[in-house]
């Protein structure tokens, strides 16, 4: 009983505070995860965590085939890879500037709140949630990505150097999906406000030493703002 | 004064599943088709897209996607003793309404019949011997088999993409298949759906018992598809939305997502929207039709004159179309002569439902309409019935097709069914329940049958169908003798207690059981017992075809889509390689 009240309280600590390896991320993704638009680096802070850490590995085994991120993410350990997908799941740091905002998003808002039937390519906001705020544990959001970002993960669906859906629904939207319409909802979505951190902010139904792990560290959270 | 239009080859009624597969046939082979549908035009953009689709209140409970009540229904009753009231609220069934018809709103679940489905009358005779069931049992043959359907099933199935894994493949059994079915000539186009946990536990006690389980065959998409029309499906979300609603990742079979792309961009066929088909009309002769007079949205009458006349409505229209054009005679049951409203079948339907401990997560919201694992040892004639004195049968499956919020509050047995005790059951079982399906026959009878109402009328002053139904003895037997199975399979699947039982008359329109009703406008060898010959055609009008459930003489085990668009392909063949070379009656 004691040994799990200590579990209780040390492991949110752990988990929300910066680990070492954060070090590993910072210089391109910033500190708090609000990337740097500019050179092309995403935001990636409050993305969800299972997200996170399953992009980390998919680096690894070579289903996302990226030259700068696979030797990153094959030096961190799973453990390393586990506990930043924590921290940067945690983070909200406000919106970067993004030169790359377009004011011309009209295709881009169609196609993320609509889709187009001609091409057989369903709205973005199905799957991505409305807003493009992203939906449970493995969707991510898109509101608030920089363009140059979203452009390029779209064709990389497209040309097969992302394997992490097995639906193959990204792949076959970034096949449907010409360049000017990738270029479009890329612009729209980073027009968008970025969500604040959704499930961790979640009031934790019991403090108990049972509870899942998501409700430990959202319990760990709530303490620390106190 | 009814508006006269300029004549065209054919007059299609309903561009619904049957619509879409005829017109496309058709007018490839050169006809020019004018396609008439009630309601309105609807694409998977921007119609079926969310949040908007995923709106429970108003697609499930408002049934937004269904025929609007408020002008047109049908009157039921249990039998010819009671007087029949419209029904006002649809709830027992879902009769679709719009461009794509209810194949928009369907669950995608997609078999083959049997032959002895198909040939039941002399099949069960040389099995049963002819006196097996009393004479007020009027099933009978379709006077097509299986392996003439073969290939038209084959058709239908790659048009629509189905996930599934054959069992028998040209008589070769394969193991994980339906080793049950009837020979195939080929695979499924796509692989099986992904098997969910309940249904996993589900195979693991069938196999137990000796049963042979497979996934089922699904109009959900398992992997991205291109058909042979060269439109793109995609693959399902499990979303959990399937029927009651249209998919919005292009990711259900429905006319919308196979063949309506295609056909749609095609000028010889013109689609009306908004259109209520009043009757088909006659020459003086009675004997041809000449056209169809429909009344559009602003209340307009047009005469649409044609060559030939397709019938391809929900089934209970095709029938109510055929009475109210006095085409065939209206069947009367005091007498057992007629033909336009005989064999009215439906679904004979039940479940076991079982209720597991916490630590077993269901997750009965990230389904799909036709994902699970089924038997088939007790389809059809797949079992023994001389010692049971019941023909026909059902599968019995884990098809749990969703866990939608409104719908799905899965209680054992002496929960209150309201107030907080009954809500805590509900967050206590709602993730930890499955259910075991049993999906059956319904064969006809003397007694089960449709005609045209005699007080009530619909918004256009025409007189409302009447259904007069309930369960035959012999169904209500087939339900206790599978129900039964079920529940043993249901009891080995580990659950800590297991509830259900079989269907039970009456049979009432207030509850949902399936939408499948069958019959009434039925195919077959006599013209003084079927309304329409072999080929889909009518007896008596013989430029008249009539294609959909409406065909059966009785209902099978397994669900009717497959069958209606194998029936779709066969009468479009028929008229276009037979009528069309040499117009007439094709069977004489």
């Amino acid at each position: 009983m004691r040994v799990s009240l200590i579990v209780v309280l040390i492991l949110p600590l752990v988990s929300f505070a910066q680990p070492a390896s954060v070090q590993t991320c910072v210089a391109c993704h910033g500190a708090r995860g609000e990337g740097n638009p500019a050179n092309g680096y995403p935001r990636i802070a409050g993305q969800p965590r299972e997200y996170l850490r399953r992009q980390l590995e998919a680096y690894v085994d070579g289903r996302r085939e990226n030259p700068v991120m696979a030797p990153i993410a094959k030096q961190l350990t799973p453990e390393q890879r586990s506990e930043l997908a924590a921290y940067y799941s945690r983070q909200s740091p406000p919106p970067a500037k993004d030169a790359a905002r377009s004011a011309n998003t009209k295709r881009g808002q169609t196609l993320a709140t609509a889709g187009d039937e001609s091409l057989h390519v369903q709205a973005c906001q199905n799957c991505h949630g409305p807003g493009g705020t992203g939906f449970g544990n493995l969707v991510p959001y898109l509101a608030g990505l920089d363009a140059k970002y979203l452009d390029a993960a779209l064709h990389e669906w497209r040309d097969g150097k992302r394997k992490t859906d097995p639906s193959q629904q990204m792949t076959q939207i970034g096949k449907a999906l010409t360049d000017a319409d990738i270029k479009a909802v890329a612009a729209y979505y980073a027009t968008q406000e970025p969500p604040q951190i959704r499930s961790s902010v979640q009031k934790p139904r019991s403090a108990k030493a049972s509870a899942p792990p998501e409700a430990n560290e959202a319990q760990g959270l709530n303490a620390r703002k106190r | 004064m009814a508006t006269r239009l300029p004549e065209t080859d054919v007059v299609m009624l309903g561009v619904g599943l049957v619509g879409s597969i005829v017109g496309r046939e058709l007018t490839r082979a050169g006809l020019e088709v004018v396609g008439l549908e009630r309601g309105e035009p609807r694409y998977t953009v921007p119609d079926f897209q969310g949040p908007a689709m995923h709106d429970e209140l108003r697609y499930s409970i408002r049934t937004s996607l269904m025929m609007d009540t408020a002008k047109e229904t049908y009157t039921f009753r249990n039998n010819a003793e009671q007087t029949a009231l419209p029904i006002r609220r649809i709830q027992g069934f879902l009769p679709g309404m719009g461009l794509g018809g209810s194949a928009v709103h369907w669950n995608g679940q997609t078999w083959r019949f049997h032959d002895s489905d198909l040939r039941m009358r002399t099949l069960a005779t040389e099995r049963y011997g002819k006196d097996f069931l009393g004479p007020e049992y009027t099933f009978q043959d379709w006077d097509v088999s299986y392996s003439e359907l073969e290939p038209y099933y084959d058709r239908f199935e790659y048009l629509l993409g189905i996930a599934g894994k054959a069992g028998n493949l040209r008589g070769r059994k394969v193991p994980g298949g339906n080793v049950l079915e009837e020979p195939r000539a080929r695979d499924y186009p796509t692989r099986p759906m992904k098997e969910p946990y309940g249904s996993a536990m589900f195979r693991k006690a069938a196999e137990g018992l000796g049963y042979h389980p497979f996934p089922a065959p699904s109009a959900n998409m398992s992997e991205p598809y291109t058909n042979p029309e060269g439109v793109t499906l995609n693959t399902c979300m499990f979303c959990g939305y399937c029927e009651r609603y249209g998919c919005e990742h292009f990711a259900k079979s429905s006319p919308q997502t196979v063949v309506l792309p295609v056909l749609l961009k095609d000028p010889k066929f013109k689609l009306r929207t908004h259109c209520q088909v009043q009757r088909i009309d006659l020459d003086s002769s009675g004997r041809t039709a000449t056209g169809v007079t429909y009344v559009d949205a602003q209340g307009r009458e047009f005469e649409q004159p044609a060559k030939l006349v397709v019938v391809g409505l929900f089934a209970l229209n095709n029938v109510r179309m055929m009475l109210l054009s006095k085409i065939g005679a209206p069947y009367d049951p005091s007498s057992g002569n007629g033909v336009v409203g005989r064999n009215y079948t439906y679904q004979t339907t039940s479940g076991v439902q079982v209720f597991y401990d916490e630590s077993v997560n269901i997750n009965p919201f990230m389904r799909s309409g036709a994902c699970g694992t089924v038997i088939a040892d007790f389809v059809a004639d797949n079992f023994d019935h001389a010692k049971l004195g019941f023909l026909g049968g059902a599968y019995i499956g884990e098809v749990l097709t969703h866990g939608r919020p409104i719908e799905f509050h899965p209680t054992p047995p002496g929960t209150p069914s309201w107030g907080s005790a009954w809500k805590k059951a509900v967050v206590r079982h709602y993730n930890h329940t499955t259910v075991v399906n049993v999906h059956g026959s319904s064969i006809a009878t003397r007694y089960n049958y449709l005609d045209l109402d005699p007080t009530y009328k619909d918004a256009w002053g025409q007189p409302l169908m009447r259904m007069t139904f309930d369960f035959p003895e012999n169904d209500l037997k087939m339900s206790a003798y599978v129900t039964e199975r079920a529940a043993e399979i249901a009891k080995a699947m580990g659950g800590k207690q297991t509830a259900g039982g079989p269907r039970r008359r009456p049979y009432t329109v207030t509850q949902y059981q399936s939408t499948h009703n069958t019959g009434g406008t039925i195919m077959g060898a006599e013209r003084s017992t079927s309304a329409l010959n072999r080929y889909c055609q009518s007896w008596d009008v013989p430029n008249v075809f009539v294609i959909g459930a409406s065909n059966f003489p009785q209902n099978a085990s397994y669900n009717p889509t497959d069958t209606v668009g194998a029936l779709a392909y066969w009468a479009a063949d028929a008229i276009v390689n037979k009528y069309v070379k040499s117009p007439g009656p094709l069977v004489s």
